[in-house]
């Protein structure tokens, strides 16, 4: 082999090898309500590259511990519908009882699911697609979250008007929090210690403290149209994003000290929010508009709007 | 306090009567304990005497009534009880939406201590419990209304059935009006652009969670919901709503008047007016559907809800 061919071969298996480089592949998800699919956005170009038809109706999304499967709620099925990331294709399903919304995915694999017409939270272990609880919540659950040890689960529920703290030991209730009217999402803090709660009718977030559920402080969105719904917390584990609903903003939250820092005009009813996982991009599902918005989270500037779509409900993000 | 936690035997049995009261439930419990633990193992190693296993059994009764009487006293003392009254027809929707209301109050209640109760037409009946109402709700109108507003001039009057004007413009302080009123109705028809029915509530409407309050009245009775099915629900729903935040009942009327941001599956923030009116959207149905709501969603004050429906007060 000539000495050529030698420096091809380096090259090719350099090629090969330098696969890890495809670690900066990642993609964005989002659960279109009417259209009954999921959009698939490539993270770098910001362009759809496929549009996966999953079912009716489709809401949450979360993935595996282990990123091997993407859960999809198709709340019209009453199913969770499984995506295999190597060509994002439905590949099985599983029962997650009546109407699925908003769900959680433990540390440990088991999905948290909130069944708003039947006033219940599910436990199912994805594995087999059995339920293995059911925990009786307030009237419509919605939003879902874990906290980062996994020891707490937090359901909400909007027409209850509370957050309800759930073991993951025995899955029982242990503290019943009442928030602001119509709560539909919540947040922990990065130390598990404290959890934000939306409520997107009385147009609050509170702060409440994981210990006592005593609720230390509240932000009160001035603007009537702002209906808070999605709620994350950014990279820096101190400011918060919050989708302002008809307000057609994203606020930007001083989890600290409660306070606005800022807002982002979007388009309209904004509801879903993600993070890309280097925390540079924030992207929005702007519901009555068929687009996300993506923010660059260091000027916080909208820098490309995507058609996807109709009626964006949900998105996250996945990196292979 | 539970303390001195020393063995006791039957010849100290005098010893807790010198206790002072506060102490003597925790001596016996401590006694019978000890007690009961000490007889057992004569039981199991055969050397009992029938008086013996008679005080056992005694002491066994005595421990369960103590801890069955904690059990109740500190259920009491957590329990929130809102006795609410209905006055009118009890075959209507109205009363279809108060029981779902209630229903609904009470499963919210179930996870804070709170318990929804409901008295009918408590006149009507002897050993009526109508000295502990906390709040009236009704489908009464005009005089008969008048007359149970003023016969319970201390209770929150909520009127869910009457849409007198001149009623608002009185300003009662007792009285809470769920229906909108002629005037809301008349200015939501100046501000309309679209043709239709107006009214309050749609079976058919789905934003905003309408549809899951919807469905529910459709599960509990197989019929769609109407707007006075729908006044009813509110009703009581905004009493536990208060209730619920407070727990202080006695001063519903009060707070009934402060800046609630209710929920009436409308999608805005809901709340009652100087005149009692409750602030709320009027929506245009045509073909069945909702094809406006009025006034539009703004961030004027009370997300422009006061654009329909204000009678001033009469001076």
């Amino acid at each position: 082999m000539s000495r050529i061919n030698l420096i091809f071969l380096f090259i090719i298996l350099y090629g090969v090898y330098s696969c890890p480089l495809a670690s900066q592949v990642e993609y964005i998800l989002v659960t279109n309500e009417k259209s009954d699919s999921v959009s698939l956005i490539d993270i770098n170009t910001l362009e759809v590259i496929k549009e996966i038809s999953v079912g009716k109706r489709p809401r949450g999304l979360g993935v595996s511990p282990d990123n091997s499967e993407i859960y999809i709620a198709v709340s019209g099925e009453n199913k969770i519908k499984v995506i295999e990331p190597n060509n994002f294709q439905v590949t099985r399903s599983f029962y997650s009882g009546d109407d699925p919304e908003s769900f959680a995915v433990h540390p440990n694999g088991l999905i948290y699911i909130s069944n708003e017409e039947i006033a219940q939270a599910s436990v199912i272990d994805p594995a087999t697609g059995k339920i293995i609880a059911k925990i009786e919540v307030g009237i419509e659950p919605e939003g879902v979250s874990v906290s980062p040890d996994g020891s707490t689960v937090v359901v909400t529920s909007e027409s209850s008007n509370m957050a309800h703290f759930i073991s993951s030991l025995d899955y029982k209730i242990t503290k019943n929090v009442i928030v602001g009217a119509r709560p539909r999402a919540s947040c922990f803090s990065e130390d598990g210690k404290f959890v934000f709660v939306t409520s997107e009718i009385s147009g609050e977030i509170s702060k409440i403290r994981v210990s006592d559920g005593v609720i230390l402080s509240k932000v009160i969105l001035s603007k009537d149209m702002a209906k808070p719904k999605d709620i994350l917390l950014a990279r820096d584990g101190r400011t918060l994003f919050v989708a302002g609903g008809r307000a057609n903003e994203i606020y930007v939250v001083d989890s600290l000290n409660m306070t606005i820092e800022n807002s982002i005009k979007v388009g309209r009813r904004v509801w879903g929010l993600a993070l890309s996982s280097s925390g540079e991009l924030l992207f929005t599902t702007d519901g009555l508009d068929h687009q996300i918005s993506v923010i660059d989270t260091d000027d916080l500037t909208v820098i490309k709007k995507v058609k996807v779509g109709q009626f964006p409900w949900g998105v996250m993000t996945y990196k292979p | 306090m539970c303390k001195n936690l020393t063995k006791k035997n039957n010849s100290e049995i005098n010893y807790f009567q010198k206790l002072p009261q506060n102490e003597i439930n925790c001596e016996i419990l401590v006694y019978n304990v000890f007690n009961a633990s000490k007889s057992f193992r004569k039981i199991r190693s055969g050397l009992f005497f029938n008086n013996e296993i008679l005080l056992f059994i005694k002491m066994i009764r005595t421990f369960t009534i103590i801890l069955v009487l904690l059990m109740i006293m500190q259920k009491a003392s957590a329990e929130l009880t809102i006795n609410i009254g209905f006055f009118g027809d009890t075959e209507s929707e109205v009363f279809n939406g108060v029981k779902l209301g209630l229903s609904e109050a009470q499963h919210q209640g179930k996870f804070i201590g709170a318990n929804y109760k409901l008295l009918v037409n408590p006149l009507n009946q002897k050993n009526s419990r109508m000295d502990t109402m906390n709040v009236i709700v009704t489908d009464l109108k005009s005089l008969q209304l008048r007359s149970l507003i003023k016969q319970f001039s201390y209770l929150p009057i909520i009127n869910l059935s009457d849409e007198s004007n001149l009623l608002r413009r009185e300003c009662i302080s007792n009285a809470f009006h769920i229906k909108p009123s002629e005037k809301m109705l008349d200015d939501a028809k100046r501000l309309a652009t679209k043709d239709g029915q107006f009214r309050a509530w749609q079976h058919s409407f789905k934003k905003y969670a309408a549809q899951q309050l919807n469905n529910r009245y459709l599960a509990k009775y197989n019929r769609r919901m109407s707007e006075d099915a729908w006044f009813g629900w509110v009703g009581v729903k905004i009493i536990s709503e208060v209730t619920m935040r407070t727990r202080k009942p006695s001063e519903l009327m009060q707070d009934l008047k402060e800046n609630i941001k209710f929920d009436g599956q409308k999608g805005r923030k809901l709340s009652f007016r100087y005149d009692g009116q409750l602030r709320q959207p009027v929506f245009i149905v045509k073909d069945g559907k909702v094809v406006e709501e009025i006034p539009a969603h703004s961030n004027d004050e009370y997300g422009g809800l006061d654009m329909i429906g204000e009678n001033k007060c009469h001076e």
